[in-house]
Order: C-alpha cells, then sequence, then structure tokens
C-alpha cells in the first residue's frame, strides 16, 4: 500500500532575508539510499490545504523527474550492496501520471495502489504571472516498495511568493506573524518622528538607528527628535530651561541610556558631540549614558546632494 | 572621514579647563557676554582665526560669523546664557578642532541646586598656544570672572576635550561616553575650594585652599614643580612629566582627588564627597 507516504521534503528555503527549514509538511528523515535497506521511522505530514493547479503541476514534475532519476541512482546503489538487482518493475512517473491530492493511483507497474497525500498551498486565484521561481536546491526523498529510497535534489522550484506555500507558506505564515508583531512591538517603543533636514539621508538614518535599538530586547524606549526628558523620564532633572534634542534616544532597561547625533551638512561634529556630553555631565543623569555622533548622512549628501 | 586617515600625523591639543562654584547669585551676575568677547579674542590671538562656527543653549541653530552671533547674544540676558560653544576648523568633517564653549549650568534649571559651577573650556592645537598668551587672557579674565581651579592637559586628536578619554572611532561616527568619573567630577566641583582637586596636571591653577592641603603643601616643600602667583587668588603650579609621576604616586593615595582613577573609594568615603553632593545635584 504504502509507496507514496514516505516523501520527504527538507531543504532550507531562502525567501528574502529568511531563512528556515520547511520540516512542516514532511518530518520522515530516516531515507539514506546509501544505506540501502534503511528504514523509514516516520511519514508525517499534513494536507488540509488546497492546491493549485498550476503550481501544482509544476511541483510534481519537477518532483517526478528528480524521482525517476533518483530511483535509479538508488537501484545502482542497492545493485552495489546487495550484489543482486532491486526487484523494482520499470518505473514510469511521468507528471500526467500524477494524481490529485487524496486520489488513488495505481503505481505504474506494481499495481499497488495508494493515494497521494502531498499537496503544496496556494491561497487565492494567483496567475502564472505572480508565480516566481527560485533555483533551490530542494532535496527530496521518496521510498518505493519496502525498499528503495532515494534522495534527489530538484534544482528548480516553483514557489508562489505573493501568496502562501507550503511547505514555505504555514513558516512563512509564523514567521510573519512574529516578525509583524515584533516590528509592532518594536515601532510602539518609538516615540517622536524623525526630523527633517536639508540633508539627505538624514531622515532615513534617524529611523534606521531608531528601528535597530527599537528591535533590541533590552532597550524600553527610543526617542526620535526629542529632548531628555522625553527620553529618561523621571530619571531626568526637571525643570531644566534648554537642552539638546538628540536625532535619536535609546534608554535600556538597565537604566544606561545612548544618545545619536545624525550629523547634518551644516553640523559640526565636534559640537554635536560637545553638547550632549556636557548636558548629560553637567545633569548627572541617574544612568550613565554614552553619545554616539553619526556622520554618514554628510557624505551621502557630499555624493548625493540634496 | 579626516579621523580615520592614519597616515596623517595626530594633532596635538592644548585644553584648557577653569572652574568657579558658584551660588544662585553669582550665577546670576556672571558676565558671560564679556568672558565670550575675551575669550573669542584669545582664540583669534592663538589661532589667528575668529571662529566660523558658534551655537547657543544646546540648539541646533548655529552661526557662521562674530557679528551674526554677536547680534544673537544682544537679545539675550546674561541669565539666558547657559551654554556658548564656537569653534574654528576649515574642515568640514573633523571631530577635533580649535573651540572653545562657556557653560553656566544653574542658569539653564528653575529649580537649581544650592551649588554649582561655571566652566570654560579652550582647545587649542599645541603650538599655538604660548604660556604668555595664556597668563596675559588669565589676568585678563580674572577682572571679571575670579575662578576658583584650572588646569591644563594635553590631549592627542581622537581624546574628548570633556571627558580626558579616548573616544571611539568608527568609519561613520565617533561614540564618546560620560561614566562614573565624570560624574564624581561634576557633582563634587564645589570641593575645589576645599582644597579638593581634579587631578594632577601638568599645569595646575590653584587657590589659597589648595596650597593649605597637607599633600599639596608637602610636594610644594620637597619642589615638586614651580609655582609662581597669578593673582591675589590663583597660583600657577607647573610640573615638569618627571615631577607629575611623582605628584601623581602621592595624591592617589590621598581622597584630594576627585576623579582619581585608581582609589575612586578614597574621594567617595568622605563625609565631605556626601556633603558636596548634596549641595550640588537636585532630585
Amino acid at each position: 500500500m504504502a509507496v507514496w507516504d514516505r516523501w520527504m521534503i527538507s531543504s532550507p528555503w531562502r525567501i528574502g532575508a529568511f531563512r528556515f527549514h520547511s520540516s512542516t509538511l514532511w518530518a520522515d528523515t530516516a531515507l539514506r539510499p546509501s544505506r540501502g535497506r534503511g528504514t523509514s521511522t516516520s511519514a508525517l505530514y499534513s494536507t488540509d490545504f488546497d492546491i493549485g493547479s498550476l503550481a501544482k503541476d509544476v511541483f510534481f514534475s519537477g518532483l517526478t523527474s528528480g524521482a525517476v532519476a533518483g530511483i535509479e541512482s538508488a537501484s545502482n546503489g542497492w545493485n552495489f550492496w546487495h550484489n543482486k538487482p532491486l526487484l523494482l518493475p520499470s518505473i514510469e512517473i511521468t507528471a500526467e501520471g500524477i494524481p490529485a491530492i487524496g486520489q488513488e493511483f495505481a503505481l505504474p507497474g506494481t499495481g499497488e495502489v495508494t493515494q497521494v497525500p502531498v499537496g503544496i498551498l496556494k491561497k487565492g486565484g494567483s496567475a502564472w504571472a505572480d508565480v516566481s521561481k527560485f533555483q533551490n536546491e530542494v532535496s527530496y526523498s521518496m521510498m518505493v516498495g519496502q525498499h528503495a529510497f532515494v534522495n534527489h535534489p530538484v534544482t528548480q522550484m516553483v514557489v508562489d511568493l505573493t501568496t502562501t506555500v507550503i511547505p514555505i507558506g504555514g513558516a512563512l505564515k509564523i514567521v510573519g506573524r512574529a516578525t509583524g508583531k515584533t516590528f509592532l512591538k518594536a515601532s510602539s517603543k518609538i516615540l517622536g518622528t524623525a526630523q527633517m533636514t536639508g540633508t539627505r539621508g538624514h531622515a532615513f538614518l534617524s529611523k534606521a538607528v531608531a528601528h535597530r535599538y527599537a528591535l533590541d530586547p533590552r532597550v524600553s524606549r527610543v526617542t526620535m527628535d526629542l529632548g531628555y526628558r522625553k527620553l529618561l523620564g523621571s530619571a531626568a532633572p526637571k525643570a531644566l530651561r534648554y537642552g539638546p534634542r538628540p536625532d535619536v534616544g535609546v534608554l535600556f532597561k538597565s537604566g544606561k541610556f545612548k544618545v545619536f547625533e545624525i550629523a547634518s551638512k551644516s553640523d559640526k561634529l565636534a559640537n554635536l558631540a560637545s553638547k550632549n556630553e556636557k548636558f548629560i555631565r553637567d545633569w548627572g543623569f541617574r544612568g550613565v549614558g554614552s553619545q554616539k555622533v553619526i556622520s554618514g548622512a554628510r557624505y551621502i549628501n557630499k555624493l548625493w546632494p540634496k | 572621514m579626516r579621523h580615520l586617515k592614519f597616515w596623517k600625523k595626530k594633532k596635538q591639543f592644548d585644553i584648557i579647563k577653569l572652574y568657579k562654584v558658584v551660588d544662585i547669585n553669582q550665577a546670576k551676575t556672571f558676565q558671560c557676554k564679556e568672558v565670550f568677547r575675551a575669550c573669542t579674542e584669545f582664540f583669534k590671538d592663538c589661532t589667528d582665526e575668529y571662529p566660523n562656527h558658534y551655537s547657543l543653549n544646546y540648539s541646533n541653530k548655529s552661526w557662521k560669523t562674530l557679528q551674526g552671533f554677536e547680534k544673537k547674544l544682544r537679545k539675550h540676558d546674561n541669565i539666558d546664557l547657559v551654554w556658548l560653544y564656537a569653534s574654528y576648523s576649515p574642515e568640514w568633517d573633523s571631530f577635533y578642532e580649535n573651540h572653545f564653549s562657556i557653560g553656566n549650568a544653574m542658569m539653564n534649571s528653575r529649580e537649581p541646586p544650592y551649588t554649582s559651577y561655571i566652566d570654560i573650556i579652550i582647545t587649542i592645537e599645541k603650538g599655538k598656544l604660548s604660556s604668555n598668551k595664556l597668563y596675559q587672557f588669565l589676568e585678563s579674565l580674572t577682572g571679571g570672572f575670579k575662578f576658583d581651579y584650572g588646569y591644563v592637559v594635553s590631549l592627542r586628536e581622537g581624546f574628548s576635550a570633556n571627558n580626558e578619554r579616548k573616544d571611539k572611532v568608527g568609519l561613520f561616527g565617533l561614540e564618546s561616553t560620560v561614566e562614573e568619573i565624570d560624574l564624581r567630577w561634576s557633582n563634587n566641583v564645589c570641593g575645589v575650594k576645599e582644597g579638593y582637586i581634579r587631578n594632577i596636571y601638568n599645569l595646575n591653577f590653584l587657590n589659597a585652599s589648595h596650597l593649605e592641603q597637607a599633600i599639596i603643601k608637602e610636594l610644594m616643600i620637597d619642589d615638586v614643580g614651580t609655582t609662581s602667583k597669578l593673582d591675589g587668588n590663583i597660583t600657577i603650579w607647573e610640573l615638569t612629566d618627571e615631577e607629575l609621576k611623582r605628584a601623581k604616586s602621592k595624591l592617589d593615595a590621598s581622597p584630594y582627588v576627585i576623579a582619581n582613577n585608581k582609589n575612586p573609594n578614597l574621594f567617595l568615603s568622605t563625609e565631605d564627597a556626601k556633603r558636596f553632593k548634596q549641595a550640588m545635584t537636585i532630585d
């Protein structure tokens, strides 16, 4: 019976900046053609999702051609290790031969009947144009009968980035939700808006620094273009008449703080450093702090003036 | 990115720091504009240039000419001037340049502490500052600004003139920290009227209380350094590098050094330290 129920796709997928393991669809990891007779310890998957026919076809055709090559290679291995030919009928799996998920089908040549338990999720009716191609090294494994195992890389895989694809889909969803939540949580730490100046890159760098620190779990508050009172709250002395407004202020949970000045074209770097140092020192804030002057925006503006 | 041009010879700077301990009345009557003019002339005397960047009260706004800045100053009373900064640098991307700043921190608070200080910090490239010019300037200052303590420290480019430590310099930025030792000094500056010093330097400007202080007195008796009078209140104590080492080794074991790196607890454990801090800080 179980011919097609022991596939495995386990490959690190790389999409954008995220890298994760697509082990959600199949979790069978005991497939080793070199071990010849090795057994499969588990064959887990879940297919409670819909599949778009176009994506399915492409997915299966890649898988099938790889499977054939893999089985041939596994047979050679089998013959080598056992010194007798693998008792397998000729296998002809074509794209046309792949049935829909859940549908029973007979493996050509063996007559064994099984169900196809694999699928990929494709939400919505995305067009072929939406489907992006990735040159992923997708290795999958397959068991034929009770004996042969294959593990063959498919060099081209089609995934739909605009929708969610399993196994990418589940992980993407999780990553997406987690990232969304993280960003949302991080953004809630930020007070104020970046100062707009006539220097190209000033606001961008301010935001970049603010978000970089907002994502840091050690940070409790980030301010943009606000004074020390807003940054430090009750730790800052009250009733001060004047004070610097650093482009970015970062308050750590430990009580330490850091202020950033993004130098614009008219600023004097030494002045920016001096005024914050002097202010922090004079008013003896309870947490010791540091200040950083970033001159990057000046170079951006020098190369590409606003 | 001048700071990254490692093949260029690093500049040396002489940094003059002068402190005056003030109460609220003295802070209010501080003639900031006059002192600013004196500093500007001294700056011009040393560098042959007037500053080309002026800034006021920590604001982001700046002025490029002395005339423009003075016009702005005329609109302010002295009590509204809490921090003035002026610098000259022909380079647009330099972190280290000739500059001076005048701070009257007490006037920055609507609920000021009992005691605070006025400080003048002047940074001049080495070689441009001569003893004669310096003493003339200090004498001219003492007419309107009788400072209580001061010193001159020489630092290489890459060191912060404020905290006298090396800055962390990166590709596109510079980072400096304000540490406990800096706060210890700023919270206890009023100790200079009772014989305490920040640390020992090649050139020190001491008041009468310092001359009465046992360890400094002892060092002077031992002929460590040479002394000369600047005026009735201030004595200049000049030490060579050798003498500085000797003096340091003695003073490191003394509670009279506020910014003592080796034994910070010597000062902090004194009753005076608690009293000074109470007088100089607000909750």
